[in-house]
């Protein structure tokens, strides 16, 4: 043994005892920290999750698309979908009646790193359709001494316009022909016919002012402030839809004539059903289509090969005259001065459920989507995982 | 070489060894002994934390889906709260009014609906108003899996409707499409488990399960009920959110030799 190795100490012993102590205290507090920040990075991650499903809902919701979601058969369902910095969201919108949606949202989180996997929340909202509640009770609904005369006829059985089989849904609900406050004011003269369920029935309560003025919520001003379509009045011809080369259909007060295309729902203004509004009487002639809300401050004189799918309101008096008017809906003439009214000619008045409602579900102004009162919301990720 | 070569440590050596050797190991231990603690304080801080969050996120997830305007808040304590809770949901396909009770077939989106279970179905009556959309309660009296809903996963259920006044369920109500909610009533609150102190959920009659914990002995949940302005208030039916308070104690302690605490405060909004 030499002298130098007979030497014997303890200093190498303890410093690296100590530094092997503290390194692995160094690497507990970093592995503590580590899983600390892992554990709130993801809270954080599933509760922005949560929050863009949520906001994707309200989104769908304030953006509604009448016409997409509209068109969809029943419980079929369309996509919408969006990314921000902090993630995306997509929302499956399904249609299940005419008036009730299901939004079924995600939210989602990409993966950050390999730490940070993806993170999703889903969540769903049962939405309504709130409309104004303008929903002829009959074909044609007035006061006042009516005459049906020549060929006219008024029709209260539900009916889905021609063309129209693949938008309107297979329910039918018969009404009556004719609502009126006193079934002697109705008359038929030649060959006018008037059929329904009944054929002509008495209000209970009567019709009166307040019936063709106030519609749930909207009154008679609120409704003609919202129109999409303002026209002063006097004689009318033409209504035809407009549209660009490119299929883009032309609306709104620049194209008062174009009323939307009843005669094909898939055409390019298939889907527009304007609110129009005749601030005087209205004589329409030299034919015409169109659908929508029509309302007319005085009295509606249809003069011949006028087609209207949809929900006509007229606060003077209802008459046709000459061959090819036709209209599918409801007519609505409170006739408030009790004039005789006279349909005359080959006009038909037919009742049809799927043109009213078109008409109302289809127009913006009078159409909201909201969530169904209570209960309309839930935590899907709560009960499906996620 | 011989013995007498050999050199060994003087005894001055040996001494100022000793007492390096000695400062050394008081430095080491008293690092040693500091880090030990700073590791099990923040472990300690950590986990109370922890706690916390898992005990927010569950009262979030049963508090938001609530409906106090439709009497889902069965009691409000100040330190528990007993609520109706969501616990699956559906949305009808197709209802028969012509059987007695009313079956509902139902498109399936969480967990399967059994006889027994506490239902509510949304009335929608006439489809082209909302002001007179309603919902009733139920029990499910029969089940039958399915795939009527076209071809998803699906039960038809027998539901006797239940009206909560003394209006009668009109007939012809439920709509296809309407959503029905099946439901738990419990209790959330401070229960004392095993001599600690924890969040925990009660179903009526049962003993309590833990859900986080352990919590502070006294006060480790406190619930405020608030109306849509924030003032508190005692009328279940005005509730629009629900102030909830966790307290976390640990037994350890800080370098003030406190025990470590935490807390948090959430205000949660229900949504329904």
């Amino acid at each position: 043994m030499t002298e130098t190795d007979s030497r014997r100490g303890f200093a190498l012993a303890t410093t690296v005892f100590v530094l092997v102590v503290l390194g692995v205290l160094a690497t507990g507090g970093f592995y503590l920290a580590r899983q600390e920040t892992r554990m709130g990075v993801a809270s954080k991650r599933a509760t922005s999750a949560f929050y863009l499903a949520e906001a994707g809902t309200n989104q769908v919701m304030s953006e509604w698309d009448l016409e997409r979601f509209g068109s969809l058969s029943y419980w079929a369902t369309a996509n919408v979908s969006d990314s921000t910095e902090n993630g995306v969201w997509s929302v499956n919108v399904t249609k299940m009646t005419d008036r009730l949606y299901f939004l079924g949202a995600t939210g989602g989180i990409p993966q950050g790193s390999s730490v940070y996997g993806g993170t999703g929340r889903m969540l769903g909202v049962v939405a309504r359709l709130n409309t104004a509640e303008i929903s002829p009770e009959a074909a044609l609904t007035t006061r006042g001494k009516t005459d049906i005369r020549g060929t006219a006829q008024v029709h209260g059985e539900d009916r889905v316009p021609p063309g129209w089989g693949t938008v309107c849904p297979d329910q039918l609900e018969n009404k009556t022909g004719i609502l009126t406050n006193n079934r002697n004011d109705v008359k038929y003269t030649g060959a006018g016919n008037v059929s329904g369920d009944p054929k002509v029935s008495e209000a209970d309560p009567p019709l009166d002012d307040a019936y063709f003025n106030q519609f749930g919520e909207l009154s008679w001003s609120d409704l003609t402030s919202m129109a999409d379509i303002q026209i002063p009045g006097g004689t009318i011809n033409q209504t035809m839809p407009d549209s660009t080369a490119a299929g883009v259909c032309l609306t709104g007060q620049g194209y008062p004539t174009n009323w939307g295309n009843p005669l094909d729902p898939a055409a390019a203004c298939g889907d527009y059903f304007p609110l129009i509004h005749i601030a005087g009487t209205g004589l329409i002639q030299s034919g015409g289509v169109g659908q929508g809300i029509l309302l007319v401050d005085g009295n509606l004189d249809l003069r011949g090969n006028f087609v209207f799918h949809g929900i006509i309101i007229v606060q003077g008096n209802f008459e046709t005259q000459g061959t090819g008017n036709r209209i599918y809906g409801g007519v609505m003439a409170s006739n408030a001065a009790f004039d005789l009214q006279k349909l005359t000619g080959g006009s038909v008045v037919e009742y049809s459920g799927c043109a009213s409602s078109r008409a109302v579900l289809l127009n913006r102004g009078l159409t909201r989507v909201r969530p169904i009162d209570r209960r309309s919301w839930v935590d899907l990720s709560s009960v499906v995982g996620g | 070489m011989n013995a007498y070569g050999r050199r060994g440590f003087t005894l001055v050596e040996l001494l100022v060894v000793l007492v390096l050797g000695t400062v050394l190991l008081l430095a080491s231990y008293g690092i040693l002994t500091t880090n030990t603690r700073v590791y099990a304080a923040n472990s300690a801080r950590a986990q109370g934390q922890q706690t916390l969050r898992g005990g927010i996120a569950v009262l979030s997830g049963e508090l938001r889906e609530i409906s106090p305007r439709e009497g889902d808040l069965i009691d409000m304590g100040a330190h528990s709260v007993t609520i109706r809770a969501q616990r699956t949901f559906g949305l009808a396909c197709a209802v028969d009014y012509s059987s007695s009770p009313v079956k509902i077939t139902a498109f399936r989106v969480g967990p399967a609906f059994a006889a027994g279970d506490s239902v509510f179905v949304f009335h929608d009556n006439e489809e082209d108003r909302a002001r007179d959309d309603s919902w009733f309660g139920g029990v499910v009296t029969a089940v039958a899996s399915n795939t009527d809903c076209a071809g998803a996963t699906s039960q038809t259920l027998s539901v006797p409707f239940v009206s909560s006044t003394a209006a009668a369920v009109p007939p012809d109500s439920v709509r296809i499409g309407a959503p029905i909610r099946g439901f738990d009533e419990f209790t959330l609150g401070q229960y004392q488990i095993d001599g600690e102190s924890y969040l925990g959920r009660r179903e009526k009659g049962e003993t309590p399960d833990p859900l986080v914990g352990p919590l502070l002995g006294s006060g480790g949940v406190a619930f405020r009920y608030l109306d849509n302005r924030g003032n508190v208030t005692t009328v279940d039916t005005l509730v629009s959110q629900i102030e909830v308070t966790l307290r976390y104690l640990s037994e350890m302690k800080n370098f003030q030799s406190e025990p470590i605490s935490d807390s948090v405060v959430v205000r949660i909004f229900p949504r329904n």
